[in-house]
This record gives C-alpha cells, structure tokens and sequence, in this order.
C-alpha cells in the first residue's frame, strides 16, 4: 500500500515537472495549478490516502508527500515569474505625434568649422584669431603685393575709413581682410618658430550673387621652420581632403599663380556631383577649393625670417565652399547661409 | 584673365599629333589651365581639318601667356615638342636716310622704349580670309587689314602694336612727329568707338604736335583712325610702365586687349621681333612700303634678368630630387639660358617673363610644374611641432554654443555690416560706428558696435512662420577710434520672442544665461538693476562680476519691437564674451556629500511687490545662520487672494547640520525665529501652508 502511494506520488511529480515544460500562457499555468495543486487536483488526491494507509509508514508517506508538494509549488512559483505578471493589455496609439522637444540647432557654418578645426587638430596645428579690421600693409603689401599691384584686383577689397585723427595723418589704409592670409605675418611677428598654425575667420569681398557672399569663412594654414617643403604641403592637404571628403573623392594640384606663395597652385576636387564626370557645375569634372604653395620669400622676409634658412606652406580655403562640396546638400544659393532663416537652419 | 586659342593656329608653333582633349587633359596639370575646349560649326573650319577653340586661364604674372607663342611654348616644354616660329626677315635698313619720321620721348619713366616707322603706299581694305578667320576664332573682330595685322601680331607675340594714319597728324614740314607725353591739364581726346574723354596730367599719351592722337597703351584716337582712304601709316610697337597704364585704365574705366596685357607687366626688351613680323605682314597684305628709317627710342638699356641657381635648391624646395639634366631640359624649353659654372648654374630670364621672374623659388615652380606636381610624393609633417597646445577660448566658444543649442537655441550668423535704417530702429546713429568707404548698398555701409538689432532683423524676417524665435550669435563687434585698428570684441547675444510671450519671459531668459555661465563655469555674478539703450525701463539686470559690468538681459522697448513688426514681450541678452573669457573656469574640486539628512519646511508668505527676493533670500540666512542650507524659490503669485500692490512668494528653506542629525523640533526653532524676522524687519504676512 504505502510503496503504491509512494510511487505514485514519484509519478505524479514527474508528470506534472515535464507538463510545466512545455507551458506558455497565464491560462496554461491556471489548468496547471488546478491540475495538480488545486483542491481538487491529482497531489490533493494522494494525499487524501494517506490516512488509509497503516499508522507505520504513515509519517513516511507523509513528509514524501510535503516534499512533492512543496517542490511542485516552488516549481509552479518560478514558472509564474518568468512566464510574467498579469496578462493585462493596453493600447498605444505609437504612431500619435510625440511632443516637440525644442533643440537648437548649430549654424552650418559653425558645423564646418569644428570639422575642419578637428582636421587639423589631429596633426599638430594651433588656432589662431586675427583682426578682421586690417592695415594694407599685412592684408596686401606684406604678402608681396604692392599698392597697385594687379594682382590686388583678385579681391575685391572693402576699404574702411579711418578715424578723422588718422585721416589727417594718412598713414594706413584700413581694409576688412579679403582673406585670412592677412594673419600670416602677424603670426611669424608673434611666434618664435616652429609655425604650425590655422586661422579660421571671416573674410569680406566686395560681391553679392548665388555664388558669393560679401561675408564668408575661410580656413588658413601656416606652417614655417626649417625643413619645410612641398611634399609636406601635398601630404597635409591631401589629408585634409581624405578626412573631410572621404576616400571617395580624388583630388589634383593645378599650377597657379599667388604673389604671395611660390610654388603656388589650385587643389581641385573631383566635382561631387557629377561624380567626376563632368556637369555645369563643376570644371569638366573637377570643382576649384582653393589655393596654395610654399610661402614667398618675401613673406618670409616681412615676417622677419631668412628665406635661406626656413622654408614654410600656406593655404587658404573656404569654409562655405569647401562644405558645399563635401555634402552635396544641394544649396542653391550662397547667400542662403547668411539670411538666417530658421526653417533654412533648423534643417542642419 | 582668359585667353583663346584656336587649335589649328597652336600646331602652326607646335606640331603635335595629339588630340584636342589629349592636349588639354596633359597640360592641365602643369600650368596651361584649359577651362573648356569649344568645337566649331562647320562654315568656320579651315582646310576641312575640325577646329577647336581652347579656353585657357592666365594667371595675372603671365602676360607672355596670352598669346599663340606664349601658350605654344609652354604646350612644347609639356609635350616635349619643339617650338617653331615664324621666319621673319630682317628689317630692310636701306631705306633712304632722309627725314620722314620723328620720335620723341618726354617721359621715359612711363615709356621705357618706343619703335615706329612709316609705311606709304598702303592700300586699306579687307584681310587675307586667314588672317580673318583666326582673329574672330580668337574673339576680335577683323576690321581691315592694317588694323587685323596689328592685332594679329598682338596675339601671336603678346605685344600690342598701333598703326596711326600719318596723314592725318598735324605735321610742320610735312614731317610726322610722335610725341610720347604726359596730357595737359583739359586736354580732351575722343578714341576709336568715339567715347571722348578728359584727361588727367598723370595720364601718358602718344601725340602729334598738337593734340593726343592715342591713350598710350590702351586705345588709339580718332583722329588718326586708320581708315579705307589711308596712304600712309606710321606702326608703333611700344612699351610702357604698367602701373601708369593700370591707374589710367581703372580711372577712365577703359579696359582693352592691349592695356590688359601693358598692365600686366611687358618686358621692353625684343620689342624688334613683333615689330618686324608685323612690318613683314604689312608689306605682304597691304602693299605699303617701308619708307623711313625705323625708329628705336630707347633711352635706357635694359638688361637681360640674371639668376644665380643652386641646384639643391629643388630638393631644399620641393622634397624631391628631380634630375639635373630633366631640370634643364625643362629651363631650356621654357627659354631659360642655362650657363653652369662649378656647383651653381647662371641662369639668364627670357624677355617676356622679365617681370615674372625674380628667384630661385620661380625657376623650381617652372620645373616642378612642368615635371608635374603630381609626380610628387606627398607625405605628413615631420618636423618640429610648436610647443603650444590648444587654445581653450575656441573650446569656450564650442561650449558656449552647445549649450546655448541645448537650450533650444538656434545660432545664427549675422553679417557684420550694419545699415544706418537698421541703427535708426534700435534709436542709434551712426556717429561711432566704423564705415566702409565703398560699401556694396546702403545695407552694408557701418561695422556694427552691437549684435542685438541684427537679431532684432533675423526675428522680424521670421516672425510671421513662426510661434516662438530662440536665437543666438556669437560674433565680433568693432569699437574705438582711439587707435588705427578698431577693437574687435567678441560678444554673445541672444533673442527669445514668443506668440503672446509675457514678462516671464524675462525668467526664463534669466534661466538660460545663468544655465549658460554655470556650465561654464561661472559663479561669482552678480545681476543688478540697469539701464540700456534698448531695453524697456525697469525691464533690465546687468551682469556684474567682481564690479564690472559684462552684459545685461532685458526686455526690448515696444517702440523698438514694434519698428521690427514684433508683437509682445522680446527678450534678449548681450554678453562681453571677451571679457567673460577670463572668468571661465573648468576647474572642479570635490565637495564632501552631505552626511546627515536635511529637514525641510515650506513657507508662504506675501510682501509688497517691490521686495526683492534677494532681500527676502538674504534675511531668512542671517536670521537662520548656519542651519539654513538653502533657500528654495517655488513660486511667485498674484491674483484675487492677494491684495494690490503686493505678491504672494511661495518658498522652501531646507535645513541641516554638517556635524549631527538635525532634529525636527530643532528646525522648527529656528524656522520660527526666520518667520519672527520676515514679520518684523520686512512687512511681511505669513500664509499658513
């Protein structure tokens, strides 16, 4: 009798562990428990015999049958917890608009600048600030143009009036800087060597048109000590135009002319848009970014260096113009950056 | 400036058997910048051959390159092909001796060298087709023959030449004089597409005994027009000062052929080539007869350019070894006279790149572009780096900007001018402000002294798409006259606008700029109440910091918003992010944590309305001394419970010891003498909360 009891119970807990197995649902887990827990239930059932059974083998078959029960339930218990709580349901609309979190946006130009900046970080160059508000001499005649140099008429240059106590004097003429190079001697005057520096700024030109703004950026390099030469100039700026553009794009050195580099010469990039083939946009394929070279020896001069001993690099691009060609963001106008209409800013 | 160059008449110099696009996509690279290569329609090609037209960019220091011999030599130095040139005969000197022609220079600083002679028996009338056709492929007009070969010679050799009608001078004797002269102060002359012009006395002209018969360099005179009835020409090939032809150019806004190239710089030396190739066309095509001796007046010698070259110097320069020999094959082709003497090499500059060249560092370019910058291997910095590292203002202005976007701000660029219309809406003149002596328009005519009606502007521009404007620069503002250059000073402003936007408006800005100087690490401020220029009476704090003054915030006067179309409250600050600069600080330390727990009580509390919190703040900790850990602003009301002419202030001041366990009856204490004070020393009525 009490061996029958006992294994039935061994069979009763085996079948009930191997049915919780297989369950899925909160209503599975309920025909479970009624199953094998409940009042009514198959453990309920066994235990009722054992008052049947001879008063000697009674405790035995009794504490085997807490032992199942227990183990059942804790069993049922661990289940139920990882099966989850209630089955209650809820609805969401997901697709009702959420509420608008005002964020700000940074100005593209500003999105430029930290990436050309972080550029050039990377490899050693410190930023600069210069004034906008410049003498002719360190925008012009200190980069090797003299007053009426023609190659003067490439800027189309805004003239600032002097304050009547200088006018009387007529000492210098002041310009807003048509280029960051205007920073260039300032910059051998204020620093011992090694140079290695850039100067992002605002630039000024006497132009308004889809492709000009009389306001603009431009990004400036500097590099001078002894030892400097071309093949550095070529390796910093093909760098550059690796990390900005990606490896997609190829870029070439056109020969150019600058008074106030030489060599000089134009980088091109592979136009964007057209993907090199050639388009209206771009020089069969090619679109300008900007100038430079190794620096004249006469720049060196005015900044108080001796060309024979130190040789040195310059550039200087636009920040705009250079941004424009590595999105392809598709700005049809220039002056759309500087007429700082929000629905414009908030796109970027 | 561009120069064209039809494809058929190049091969004439250089004989190539390469393809238009193969010509133009090799030279490219190396300094003949072909920005587009026209194919021609049909009626126009010569010989049945196709013809294209280069469009090639010359840099400003290349006059020499804008012409056929100019762009051909260079093409041969790349392609390696030999230059040919034309055969010109000499120039016949048995001509009988008697006078027939004078030249006189009056100003040989402006006119270094002048040749002329006379031609008779020159009949006027169409050009050659040849000659004709090339002219219009390179963009001039043929006009007749003598006129077409001048401006042929022009473009083959870059030297402008003029022919004069003789007969048309006004002679003594019958014997044509050219006078190269300043103008007289009135004088007058009318050019060939009879525009008339008075003259300056600095400005140099070609004259007979009477009047100017040619702008030197630039445009020759009606009054001696070579035209169909001319006999008798006089063909001048001259050279002149190019600062003096670039100012008369830009003072009488007449820009031409030949004054583009004079003020480029022309060399005088070998002015005898052109000058004989033209006498030699204009004896072929137009009958005339050399008949006077040719004139070369040429006060002062110039000599031939002379550069000593170190070889090392392509290497010193360049970073890569390009070979002797190489180096002066490509000199040589570019004709570079190469003279070696033990380690150096003389080197002697041809005629036209007289002005051009002047260094070493120009002959390396001319070899390393013709060898190809692209040959060359590029490689990173290895060299010295500067000592310096970052310079933490611009990780100041990034910050700045962050968190000012964080805010929901959105940052704007501004132009830096400013117009008088846009100064007279914020009340300002434009007395102190810099101006710009050639502004573009009205609009961009002073440098600003102020950001905020710039984004005054920007709000109004936007106002009508939008429910609420939050905006932000940073920028420079340009001040003083006190020096030469202006002080540029940065400053930060912002401009926070909303649809039915009320004076908390005001706090909530208060918000964003002391969240701005926290984060950057700020604390040491004071806001005291000011007064502005823009802002509304009463409606503005002043940012102090160890006594002075670095910005304010405040509420625009209606008048002004109302000049920008903004309905209701405008809120901007403007912020001396210069002097700021020197208040920022990312150094932390560390506070110990708060041991034991604070006991907090709320308190409500109505005093009059102009009772400043901070007196409120300041009583409630002296009274409270230690214990008072802080006090907690929560709100500020007005309504029907509260009677007119006061508020209603709803705070919290939290407790704690730094030794102990603050017990609650303890703080009551102390919470009771606070509340004993406020009643006493500021009027105020205690609300039970």
């Amino acid at each position: 009798m009490a061996s029958e009891l006992i294994e039935k119970l061994e069979a009763i807990k085996s079948e009930a562990l191997k049915d919780l197995l297989t369950i899925q649902s909160k209503a599975q887990m309920e025909s479970f428990r009624i199953k094998y827990l409940g009042r009514k239930g198959k453990l309920a059932g066994a235990l009722k015999k054992i008052k049947d059974l001879p008063a000697a083998t009674r405790p035995v078959a009794g504490r085997l049958a807490n032992c199942v029960k227990r183990d059942l339930e804790t069993a049922f218990q661990d289940k139920r917890k990882s099966i989850g709580g209630s089955d209650v349901r809820i609805f969401i609309d997901i697709t009702e608009p959420a509420p608008k979190i005002s964020r700000g946006h940074l100005h593209l130009v500003t999105q430029a600048i930290r990436e050309i900046e972080r550029i050039f970080l990377n490899i050693g160059f410190v930023r600069r600030r210069y004034p906008e508000v410049e003498t002719d001499y360190y925008a012009f005649e200190a980069l090797n143009m003299p007053p009426d140099h023609p190659a003067r008429d490439e800027w189309e240059t805004f003239f600032v009036a002097l304050s009547s106590k200088y006018q009387a004097q007529n000492k210098e003429k002041l310009v807003l800087t048509p280029h960051t190079s205007s920073g260039q001697v300032r910059e051998m005057e204020n620093h011992p060597l090694p140079i290695r520096m850039m100067n992002i700024s605002k630039c000024y030109r006497r132009q308004i048109d889809i492709n000009h703004v009389p306001m603009f950026h431009q990004f400036e390099g500097l590099v001078v000590d002894s030892g400097i030469q071309f093949v550095h100039l070529k390796g910093v700026l093909g760098y550059f135009c690796r990390e900005f553009f990606g490896f997609g794009r190829k870029i070439r050195l056109r020969p150019f002319h600058f008074r106030f580099t030489e060599p000089s010469f134009e980088v091109d990039v592979t136009c964007g848009l057209c993907k090199g083939k050639g388009c209206r946009y771009c020089k069969q394929g090619w679109s300008e970014l900007g100038g430079a070279g190794m620096v004249h020896p006469n720049v060196l001069r005015a900044g108080g260096q001796d060309p024979k001993k130190v040789t040195g690099f310059a550039f200087g691009w636009g920040v705009e113009r250079c941004y424009l060609m590595k999105e392809n963001i598709g700005i049809p106008d220039l002056r759309m950056f500087y007429q700082n209409d929000l629905r414009f800013l908030r796109q970027f | 400036m561009n120069i064209l160059i039809p494809h058929n008449w190049l091969l004439e110099y250089c004989p190539t058997h390469l393809t238009s696009e193969e010509i133009t996509r090799r030279v490219s690279l190396c300094g003949v910048c072909v920005e587009k290569v026209e194919k021609i329609s049909s009626q126009e090609v010569v010989k049945g051959k196709s013809e294209y037209v280069y469009d090639i960019e010359v840099t400003s220091n290349r006059p020499d390159m804008l012409s056929l011999i100019g762009i051909a030599r260079e093409i041969g130095a790349i392609l390696k092909e030999k230059l040919v040139l034309p055969e010109i005969p000499p120039i016949p000197t048995s001509v009988s001796s008697s006078k027939k022609l004078e030249i006189e220079i009056l100003e040989p600083k402006l006119c270094p060298r002048y040749l002329g002679v006379l031609l008779e028996g020159v009949e006027v009338g169409p050009s050659p087709a040849g000659i004709a056709s090339r002219l219009e492929l390179a963009g001039l007009r043929p006009i007749n023959n003598v006129v077409d070969i001048t401006n042929y010679v022009m473009l083959e050799y870059g030297q402008p030449l003029h022919a004069f009608d003789a007969d048309r001078l006004d002679m003594q004797n019958e014997i044509p004089e050219i006078i190269i002269r300043r103008a007289k102060r009135g004088e007058k002359i009318t050019t060939l597409d009879d525009q008339t012009f008075e003259l300056k006395e600095d400005m140099l002209v070609i004259a007979d005994r009477k009047s100017p018969i040619a702008l030197a360099g630039i445009k020759g005179g009606k009054k001696a027009e070579v035209t169909l009835q001319t006999k008798r020409i006089i063909l001048e090939c001259a050279n002149f000062n190019p600062l003096s032809i670039r100012r008369t150019s830009r003072v009488l806004s007449l820009q031409t052929d030949a004054s583009a190239r004079f003020e480029k710089g022309l060399s005088p030396l070998d002015l005898e080539t052109p000058f004989a190739r033209a006498l030699d066309l204009l004896q072929k095509f137009t009958q005339g007869k050399i008949s006077s001796r040719s004139i070369d007046v040429y006060p002062k010698k110039f000599n031939p350019k002379k550069i000593e070259f170190n070889p090392t110097s392509i290497m010193r320069l360049l970073g890569e070894d390009i070979p002797q020999s190489r180096a002066i094959t490509i000199l040589e082709s570019l004709g570079f006279l190469v003279k070696k003497e033990k380690s150096k090499m003389v080197i002697s500059v041809p005629s036209w790149r007289y002005y051009d060249v002047e260094g070493e560092e120009d002959l390396v370019e001319d070899i390393a572009r013709i060898y190809g910058y692209h040959k060359l291997q590029g490689k990173l910095l290895d060299t010295r780096i500067p000592e310096e590292i970052r310079t933490n203002e611009f990780l100041w202005e990034e910050k700045s900007k962050d968190i000012l976007v964080g805010a929901g701000f959105n940052e704007v660029y501004t132009y830096s001018f400013i117009s008088k219309e846009l100064l007279a809406k914020c009340g300002y003149t434009a007395k102190d402000n810099l101006q710009i002596i050639n502004p573009l328009s009205q609009e961009f005519e002073y440098l600003r002294q102020d950001l905020v009606p710039s984004l005054l502007d920007v709000a109004k521009e936007n106002r009508q798409r939008s429910e609420e404007i939050k905006i932000f620069e940073l920028a420079r503002i340009y001040l003083g006259r006190d020096s030469v250059l202006p002080r540029e000073e940065r400053h930060l402003a912002g401009l926070w606008w909303r649809k039915r936007g009320q004076t908390t408006l005001f706090y909530q800005m208060k918000g964003v700029v002391e969240n701005l100087l926290d984060g950057l690490g700020v604390h040491n401020f004071v806001w005291k109440k000011g007064e502005g220029q823009l802002v509304v009476n009463g409606g503005n704090a002043t940012l102090n910091i160890v006594g002075k003054e670095l910005g304010f915030l405040g509420i625009v006067k209606p008048t002004f918003t109302s000049n920008f179309k903004l309905k209701d409250t405008v809120v901007v600050f403007d912020l001396n992010f210069e002097e700021l600069l020197k208040h920022f600080s990312a150094h932390k330390t560390y506070q110990p944590l708060p041991k034991y727990p604070a006991v907090s009580f709320d308190l409500s509390i109505v005093i009059p309305e102009e009772t400043l919190w901070q007196e409120v703040e300041s009583k409630i900790k002296n009274s409270g001394r230690k214990l008072v850990e802080r006090v907690q602003f929560l709100e500020a009301y007005r309504g029907k419970q509260i009677s007119q002419g006061k508020k209603g202030l709803f705070l919290r001041i939290v407790y704690r010891s730094s030794k102990r366990s603050l017990k609650e009856e303890e703080a009551k204490v102390v919470h009771q003498k606070i509340i004993h004070s406020l009643k006493t020393e500021l009027g105020t009525i205690i609300r039970e909360g």
